[in-house]
């Protein structure tokens, strides 16, 4: 498994299986991951744009007024909230275009309805001979299993990761910073 | 190691004296490694003489820990005491001057003589507190130095390299008949039993010399007992100078400073009263002293035949250039100084002011954020001994170039009072100078930008895990590393 995707599927209460899935690569048709894993493009970006904010802030800002630990958060948060709005923009544009198979947008069987099928769906289909053993698989539109919140749910999980390389990156290179060598601590 | 032995008489000595100080703190460049001041005055009460002393003490243990400091340069030249004494104690104490002449023990004859010589008052004058105003008393009483402690130890100690300055005024009565008295002290030779040590050398010393002219005047009338009148001040200098004319060819240098445009403070005998501001003057003349002994000026000051007989002595005075809307400049700042003058006081000063400013208005706030603190400077560090010394004296500092600035003749050349600013010049003269890189740093940020570089450089030069600096010692050499790169004025 892809290093980003293992990191995003640390957070996949935030947004779904189903979205954790799609960005996967999850290939209805074929039943595997053969389609883009998504994870590497999105966790790229939250990885370059933490990067470049703690650049920016310990070696190109690197400023004497700003170098207290509420600075250092204020710049992780901006950091947090562009990665949100790419990880949200990224998955809600994908939605409303409907580039997410219908497999993974809607519940396809029974037991994620929680329906017996099993038993009579009818009161004159009473003849055990009728009786579908096999469950039966549809499409219910009304309850879609991927939805903006879902997005904001990975926007969440986006702001998480690109938070920890931002902390990762500010431990490992803040020591050759002028001005906000201590900083956060 | 050279010495420069420097003798301040009465309380324009001692008030010289600070200003030299002054500018040795700030870093102003002095051509010996040592100076050891003497001060001589009868009255060792005076404000002006204990505000000095206090002031070279707390130097000398700042000093303790400039030497140790690779480019710093506050605090660097040497201040020694010699038997940890500043002040030339006469070995006579006596109250009144017709005792100490023993008119009592007298013929009858001499006693005429001596009344008709000296005023009642004056015979009965109290020299505690100096000979306010009467040189012709200075130079009976002060006729005493050999036999002080201090006086013989500067002579074992005098070295052949080392050199005299004396300053003293011509209006009052101490300088005013100390300075000739002492001079020939010096160059008269004395037998080897007197207990002077190395007398020979400093009969044949460079000796130079300021002579202070009226730059102050004395409200008179009120005291009747005063026996200071300021209406003298300018017919005694004459006198004075007149005499002075037989110094010719027996001084190597010799200096001499006045202004016209005189404050008049109030009169006082002498005492804990005796309290004059600083004024430009006395800044003047204390770097006629730091001229003398300038390495660049050994051949213009120092004028010796092969003999090693002095040729002729140079004489030497401080002007002022005009200002461009007056021709007599009220407010001396750095633009009415000559470019040598330029030169030697705008970067120390501004630089020591700037280290002031900033350890007064900002260094709490900052301390805790700025990495060149962190490690370095805990909480307390600023209750270090050496460093609470170091304010003490920039607190001084300020208080000097305040008192400068409130004479007829001010020298206001910073504006003191706001602190917002880094560039506090009054002219525009533009010191500091941000790199290209600094361009986002504004007013106190960049100091404190350029203190983080300079502690970065220090760790550097020093290396870490080699011997580092006391953190007394970090401190002086980052804050003047610091400063010398933000202000660094060039003509």
């Amino acid at each position: 498994m892809n290093p980003f995707e293992v990191i995003y599927r640390w957070f996949t209460k935030l947004f779904g299986a189903e979205l954790a899935d799609y960005l996967a690569g999850w290939n209805c048709t074929t039943e595997d991951y053969t389609g883009t894993n998504q994870f590497v493009s999105i966790g790229l970006i939250a990885f370059v744009v933490a990067l470049v904010f703690m650049l920016v802030y310990y070696y190109v800002v690197n400023h004497p007024r700003f170098n207290r630990w509420w600075s250092w958060l204020l710049v992780l948060i901006g950091v947090g909230v562009i990665n949100l709005f790419i990880g949200y923009g990224i998955n809600s544009s994908n939605l409303e275009a409907g580039n997410i198979e219908n497999c993974l947008m809607y519940a396809t069987s029974a037991n994620t309805m929680n329906i017996d099928n099993t038993q009579p769906v009818s009161s004159d289909d009473t003849d055990n001979d009728t009786i579908k053993k096999t469950p039966i698989t549809f499409a219910d539109k009304s309850f879609p299993l991927i939805t903006k919140a879902n997005c904001w749910g990975f926007g969440l999980a986006n702001f998480i990761v690109s938070a920890m390389w931002f902390i990762i990156f500010s431990l490992c290179f803040k020591w050759w910073s002028r001005n906000c060598k201590y900083s956060p601590f | 190691m050279s010495k420069l032995y420097v003798f301040g008489i009465g309380g324009t000595g001692s008030r010289v004296l600070k200003s030299l100080t002054m500018l040795l703190a700030s870093g102003v460049e002095c051509g010996v490694d040592t100076i050891v001041p003497i001060i001589i005055d009868r009255d060792m009460s005076n404000s002006d003489l204990s505000r000095t002393k206090m002031l070279i003490e707390d130097y000398i243990s700042v000093n303790k820990v400039a030497v140790h400091t690779a480019q710093n340069k506050f605090f660097k030249t040497n201040i020694e005491l010699l038997g940890g004494e500043l002040c030339l104690q006469l070995k006579d104490s006596t109250q009144k001057f017709d005792d100490f002449i023993r008119k009592r023990s007298m013929t009858r004859e001499n006693q005429a003589l001596v009344e008709m010589l000296f005023s009642e008052y004056t015979l009965g004058m109290d020299m505690t507190v100096g000979f306010q105003g009467n040189p012709n008393v200075g130079s009976v009483v002060l006729n005493q130095f050999e036999d002080s402690e201090l006086f013989k130890a500067f002579s074992n100690d005098f070295s052949p390299d080392d050199k005299i300055f004396i300053i003293s005024s011509i209006f009052g009565g101490t300088g005013a008949s100390g300075f000739p008295l002492l001079h020939r002290v010096l160059q008269t030779p004395k037998s080897e039993t007197s207990g002077l040590h190395n007398w020979g050398l400093i009969n044949n010393a460079s000796i130079g010399a300021i002579t202070v002219l009226p730059y102050f005047s004395v409200e008179s009338g009120k005291d009747k007992d005063s026996q200071v009148n300021a209406d003298t001040f300018m017919d005694k200098a004459k006198a004075a100078l007149s005499y002075y004319k037989t110094e010719d060819k027996r001084l190597e240098t010799m200096y001499y400073i006045a202004d016209k445009q005189v404050t008049t403070y109030k009169h006082n005998k002498g005492g804990d009263g005796q309290r004059n501001n600083a004024h430009f003057v006395e800044l003047a003349a204390a770097l006629a002293v730091l001229d003398f002994v300038n390495p660049n000026k050994i051949s213009e000051n120092i004028n010796r035949d092969a003999n090693k007989k002095i040729k002729e002595t140079i004489y030497k005075e401080f002007g002022i250039l005009r200002s461009k809307t007056e021709d007599n400049a009220q407010v001396v700042s750095f633009a009415n100084l000559a470019d040598e003058t330029k030169q030697t006081l705008i970067n120390p000063l501004t630089r020591f002011l700037l280290f002031h400013k900033y350890l007064k208005n900002f260094y709490d706030k900052q301390r805790g954020q700025q990495p060149y603190a962190h490690l370095y400077f805990d909480k307390n560090f600023i209750n270090n001994e050496t460093i609470k010394k170091m304010i003490k004296i920039q607190e001084r500092f300020y208080g000097w170039l305040q008192e400068m600035e409130e004479q007829t003749r001010k020298f206001s050349p910073f504006i003191l009072e706001d602190n917002s600013k880094i560039r506090f010049l009054r002219d525009r003269i533009n010191v500091v100078e941000p790199r290209k890189s600094n361009f986002m740093y504004k007013d106190w940020a960049l100091l404190d930008n350029e203190l983080n570089r300079q502690s970065i450089k220090i760790d550097k030069d020093r290396g870490i895990i080699e011997e580092t600096f006391k953190p007394e010692e970090r401190f002086l050499e980052l804050f003047y590393r610091a400063s010398a790169e933000l202000i660094n004025y060039k003509n």
